[in-house]
């Protein structure tokens, strides 16, 4: 038989059993939609996501580094839960994960608060120590000035828009913060103005009254009630030497911290342990000790570490975490989320797989019924002259056609639906697609559903292959009945 | 000397239904005969059907040999048998069997549809045959459109169509009444004989035996007797003759040979 022949033949029983072929479809069609709706849920999910990357302009290429405290833990590595040794994050893990390949720079950070005063104004300050032979290979770029180095003792860098922290004492905008303001105004010019870095904090809130419950507000410096020269020793006080001011890189997330050499910072960090411990012992703090560095062994709470490009991310972070320190990076995140994501569309898809298992089945009932009832036709057809392979073709067609008539069908409704999720925006439909956490500007006018060519290809494909699987056994039924049947029948 | 198409040697048919055997037919040794027309005459049950599908291809003999044209039948393939149908063998039913979701056309198409027969072609030759049988005009209809007797032509002109070597008929009247099965007769035997092609027919009606050149009667799958007609009995076939006029010169030609008693020769 001619495939033609085959064809017209098929829809023409089709056809004569409209009602039964239409009911038959409907599996197939909600089968073959849901499969297209689901992925067509991925897809536009992941769009999303590469959206948000894109939005959120992260950094792939920055791991942060954190010491191991040991005990239990969850080791990404292996994602399970592992006992963990302690590892402290020192110089020489500095060098130890500067050599593992793709590294560009390791360099521990540290930060400490301090409060930044001049005059009636004042901030606190996230100030983060750095290696000055880090700052450029980290991402950082200059606005003005220049970068510490190794010679500078206690220089300071400030960020683009460090000096909007400062506020003004007098008033009461202390929580308000001006960061946020579209336009804010600068109280301070950190190019000029006298700038006091207080690194005892608790110390300066006491001399500020705020810890005592005296009244807010210091319009100068014998608002203290203590002149400067006598009770700001250098010790816990130090007049800003600023050198330049940075554009932050895009991984650091804030635009206003301020940095210092790392050694100076630590150098204050210990001043100020050393201060508490002696005002507890003392019950006095009158300090002397200058502000020198010193060479002591250091452990740090945080190592940056950048590596030649995002492919070198997962590998390094890896190697850092089999040095037994704990390891993260963006990308970490987003492929966290991602593996969410394919879980949730794992079991989209297991629950189309399921739709389309019933629809073959049910193709496979109707097809079976329609071989029953055609017993005589398809006896006389091999009596006159239809070979096995005729018989098989003819109902592996029908089968195939329904199928595919129902993946037509179910791409048309599949449409249907993804046009109104997107334009119309369903509530419901959209907190269905829980992949996208964060609504980027971008991510907003991405579509929710997102139906390619390909898709619907594949979707027809499947739709022709339930109907085929379906028809399989039906057919295999409808070649084996006798010819005799025809002539005895009736 | 006339073509042996068909030579039965020793030809045993044993149903075997569990426990029990039905001897359906005997020891059956028969040579048919190119151009005839035979008739297979018995009582129910006698074993016309079982030797016609024997000889059809659609069961094999449990013993002894079926030749046709010299070739044995039993010792060709499932594929081989359908071809040997498609090309050489035409099928008569008692109930018809027209498939209801074709036309009269296509139906009368579907051994060539079969024989991967264009469809210009199939068409063609069908609507020919079609216009043979009388039903010229009625292709378009679906069998359940037609009646018994017209249903009965459709499928008369589908068993010819293929220009097959051998028609089988068996009780090609038994649905049909008195008037119209002489009608059948008449345009059944007449093709054949214009087309110089085999005819067997399976009848329990002595009355449809005389159409034929040969009768075998059949009785309990054994051939009681093999008669040859003596031909004298043309009164309702020149009966019928004005009905077909219209539709079907062809046949009305043949019918006329057959008055002149010239049987084998056409055209
Ligand atoms: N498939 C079969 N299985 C078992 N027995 C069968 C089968 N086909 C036929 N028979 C038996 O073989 C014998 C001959 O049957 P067959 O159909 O040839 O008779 P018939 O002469 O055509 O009768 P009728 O005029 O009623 O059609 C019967 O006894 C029948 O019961
Ligand atoms: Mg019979």
């Amino acid at each position: 038989m001619r495939i033609v022949d085959v064809l017209g033949m098929s829809v023409r029983n089709l056809y004569k059993r409209k009602m039964r072929t239409f009911l038959t479809l409907l599996g197939v069609m909600i089968g073959t939609a849901s499969i297209i709706l689901m992925i067509s849920l991925g897809l536009a999910t992941d769009a999303q996501f590469a959206q948000m990357m894109e939005d959120m302009n992260l950094d792939m290429t920055v791991i942060t580094v954190w010491p191991q405290w040991g005990g239990m833990g969850w080791d990404p590595n292996t994602d399970s839960m592992v006992e963990f040794d302690e590892r402290e994050l020192t110089d020489e893990s500095a060098e130890r994960i500067s050599r593992i390949p793709g590294v560009v720079v390791a360099t521990p950070m540290m930060t400490s608060q301090m409060l930044f005063r001049t005059g009636p104004y004042f901030m606190a300050a996230t100030v983060t120590g750095i290696r000055p032979e880090a700052l450029a290979l980290m991402g950082y770029n200059l606005e003005y000035g220049r970068f510490f180095t190794d010679d500078d003792e206690f220089a300071v860098v400030f960020s683009t828009r460090s000096e909007l922290g400062f506020i003004d004492s007098t008033t009461d905008e202390f929580w308000s913060n001006r960061m946020w303001m579209d336009d804010p105004e600068t109280l301070v010019d950190i190019h000029n103005d006298p700038i006091r870095a207080y690194y005892d904090m608790s110390w300066f809130w006491n001399r500020m009254g705020w810890g005592g419950g005296r009244g807010g507000g210091f319009g100068g410096d014998d608002d203290f009630g203590i002149s400067i020269d006598e009770g700001f020793t250098p010790i816990r006080s130090f007049d800003i030497n600023m050198i330049g001011v940075t554009t932050a890189p895009e991984f650091m997330w804030s635009s206003d911290r301020i940095y210092m050499h790392i050694e100076d910072l630590q150098t204050i960090e210990r001043l100020r342990t050393e201060g508490e411990r002696r005002e507890r012992e003392e019950r006095e703090w009158n300090p002397h000790f200058s502000m020198v560095r010193d060479g002591d062994r250091q452990t740090y709470g945080e190592f940056f570490v950048r590596v030649r490009n995002m492919d070198d991310t997962r590998p390094v972070a890896e190697a850092i975490r089999d040095m037994g320190y704990r390891a993260h990076f963006d990308a970490d995140w987003i492929e966290h989320q991602r593996r969410m994501n394919q879980g949730m569309e794992t079991l989209l898809i297991v629950l189309a797989v399921v739709c389309l298992v019933l629809a073959a089945i049910t193709i496979a009932i109707t097809m079976i019924t329609s071989v029953t009832e055609r017993t005589s036709e398809i006896g006389l057809m091999k009596v006159i002259g239809a070979t096995i392979s005729d018989v098989r073709k003819l109902f592996l067609m029908e089968s195939l056609f329904m199928g595919l008539l129902g993946g037509v069908v179910g791409i048309v409704l599949a449409l249907g639906i993804s046009f109104m999720m997107n334009n119309f925006e369903i509530a419901f439909l959209q907190n269905l697609n829980m992949g996208a956490p964060i609504m980027t500007t971008g991510a907003a006018n991405a579509s929710i559903s997102l139906i390619t060519p390909w898709l619907c290809g594949l979707a027809l494909l499947i739709a022709g292959g339930v109907g085929l699987v379906g028809g399989y056994y039906p057919a295999w039924r409808a070649t084996r009945l006798s010819a005799l049947a025809a002539i005895r029948g009736e | 000397m006339a073509d042996i198409l068909f030579e039965l040697t020793n030809v045993r048919k044993i149903y075997q239904m569990g426990a029990e055997s039905v001897v359906a037919l005997e020891d059956i040794s028969l040579t048919f005969e190119k151009g005839k027309i035979y008739c297979l005459l018995g009582t129910s049950g006698s074993g016309k059907s079982t030797l016609l599908n024997l000889l059809a291809g659609l069961e094999k003999p449990t013993m002894g040999s079926i030749k046709f044209l010299g070739k044995p039948l039993e010792k060709l393939s499932e594929k081989q048998l359908t071809l040997y149908r498609q090309r050489y063998i035409g099928f008569v039913f008692q109930s018809y069997n027209l498939l209801p979701t074709l036309t009269a056309l296509e139906n009368v198409t579907l051994p060539l549809i079969f024989r991967k027969i264009s469809k210009r072609k199939r068409t063609l030759a069908a609507r020919k045959m079609l216009k043979a049988v009388g039903l010229g005009n009625r292709w378009r209809h679906k069998p359940n459109e037609l009646s018994g007797g017209q249903q009965q032509r459709v499928s008369l002109a589908r068993a010819f169509v293929n220009e097959p070597q051998v028609i089988f008929a068996d009780e090609p009247t038994g649905n049909l009444d008195t008037k119209t099965t002489y009608e059948m007769m008449d345009l059944i035997t007449g093709m054949a004989r214009e087309r110089n092609q085999t005819l067997i027919i399976v009848t329990h009606d002595t009355e449809i035996s005389q159409y034929a050149d040969q009768i075998i009667s059949v009785r309990d799958g054994l051939i009681e007797s093999v008669k040859t007609v003596e031909k004298e009995k043309n009164a309702n076939e020149s009966e019928n003759k004005e009905h077909e006029n219209e539709d079907n010169p062809a046949t009305n030609d043949a019918v006329a040979t057959d008055n002149n008693g010239n049987a084998t020769t056409s055209e």
